[in-house]
């Protein structure tokens, strides 16, 4: 390009960043929360394009995309690596996983014939080895029919009590005194959200010493009504 | 039994039955958010605003982040019961919330028209009428053009012009780098043909 193309491309950029008022908006706009992943790469690229496409007509959207990249930027968030770059990476992994996996049986051997120390009473932390962690893919979407949350057990005998909100925080559903690290979200409860609509849930748990840990909170999708 | 924890600077209370259900108890009932408890992303969403809305939003930022606050808490309110929420997700509600209020703004404009007379904020003056309308008459020719580009290349050009970079494109279209070129960089040259031709130089 030439510095005059460069210039007219800047020049191009400040137009659409600043939609002037009364410009043209659409009554039919995406949830804000799509943007908010899309601008962080968190969607897939099908999706992202339809959400480029609808801001390239809709001023409103334009500003909400901008915004969700801005704040995508403040948080640190580096968009996610594609396909070839990510297979390599997964590759490099495993031999590092592979590495690693020695190491760890090695220093197993020495730690077990290590005399033990007496510890009491630990203090869990959510970020200690018994934090509560999500066993779904964040943002992954699961099927209406089916929509079980599953997380990280703690110590036998622990309790977990479990709120389910949409993105905008209305409840969806909530239960308490579950004895397993799953609970389902009925098909009903999930009726009045959209397929793709997000849903944000959190745990708390209650370990048998009394200890209470809260999980992040996480997200997941509402999919097909069946799975594949 | 009731029991406080704490996230970030979030505070929320919850309270448990004996049978171990999460719901009402006691006479001050489930606490739900508080006000205060937005005392670290108000700033942050204020900035937000007033750095990336066009002027005549971001004078008006003041009031968009107070609405996006109150629309979180009265859903909160509304639909009941305490529940812990890390700060960085009370940030994303109300960034939510902000994109509804501006959308609001954008589709019935005499509202925030109104708003300018009532003498709220008035970090900058308002362009001319004369001024105004040419804008609009570019923004809707820049949109126009977008639209008759092929698809791949309007989405390069997009993002170009939302401002992430070819790398960026590339990692998250799964295109190569020279594709990406390609197309944000014809796409660029095809934008500045159509405003052309509609007699506009950006």
């Amino acid at each position: 390009m030439s510095e005059d193309d460069v210039s007219a491309a800047r020049r191009l950029q400040s137009r659409l960043a600043a939609p002037p008022h009364g410009a043209a908006a659409s009554d039919d706009c995406a949830d804000p929360d799509r943007i908010w992943l899309a601008a962080r790469g968190e969607l897939p690229w099908s999706e992202t394009e339809t959400l480029l496409d609808h801001a390239a007509s809709c001023a409103a959207c334009t500003v909400a995309w901008r915004m969700a990249r801005e704040q995508a930027r403040a948080d640190g968030v580096s968009l996610a690596l594609e396909s070839k770059a990510a297979n390599a990476a997964r590759w490099r992994w495993l031999r590092y996983g592979a590495a690693a996996a020695v190491v760890v049986l090695a220093v197993g051997l020495v730690v077990q014939r290590w005399p033990q120390r007496d510890v009491t009473a630990p203090a869990f932390r959510a970020t200690s080895v018994h934090a509560i962690r999500s066993s779904l893919p964040d943002g992954g979407a699961l099927p209406r029919a089916a929509f079980r949350l599953r997380w990280s057990p703690g110590p036998p005998g622990t309790r977990y009590a479990i709120r389910v909100t949409d993105d905008k925080l209305s409840p969806i559903a909530e239960a308490a005194g579950l004895d397993a690290p799953e609970f389902q979200v009925s098909e009903a409860a999930l009726g009045r959200l959209a397929p793709g609509a997000s849903v944000l849930w959190q745990v708390q748990a209650v370990f048998p010493d009394g200890t209470r840990v809260s999980s992040d909170t996480f997200l997941g999708r509402v999919g097909p009504s069946r799975g594949p | 039994m009731a029991y406080v924890y704490r996230t970030g600077n979030v505070r929320m209370s919850k309270f448990m039955g004996s049978d171990g259900e999460v719901g009402p108890s006691g006479e001050d009932g489930p606490r739900i958010l508080d006000p205060s408890e937005f005392s670290s992303i108000r700033p942050q969403l204020l900035a937000l605003v007033r750095r990336v809305c066009p002027r005549w939003l971001a004078s008006h930022a003041e009031d968009i982040v107070q609405s996006a606050i109150v629309q979180v808490l009265e859903r909160s309110r509304r639909e009941g019961g305490g529940f812990e929420v890390s700060s960085s997700y009370l940030m994303r509600a109300a960034h939510n919330a902000a994109v509804d209020e501006i959308r609001r703004r954008f589709r019935r404009p005499e509202v925030a028209a109104g708003d300018e007379e009532s003498g709220m904020e008035h970090e900058a003056p308002a362009p001319g009428p004369d001024r105004e309308a040419e804008a609009r008459q570019i923004d809707a020719a820049i949109r126009a053009c977008l639209a008759v580009l092929a698809r791949p290349r309007r989405a390069a050009v997009m993002m170009f012009l939302l401002g992430y970079s070819l790398i960026d494109t590339e990692r998250m279209s799964g295109w190569s780098r020279k594709r990406s070129e390609h197309l944000t960089y014809r796409g660029l040259a095809d934008m500045r043909r159509c405003l052309a031709s509609k007699g506009i130089e950006p």
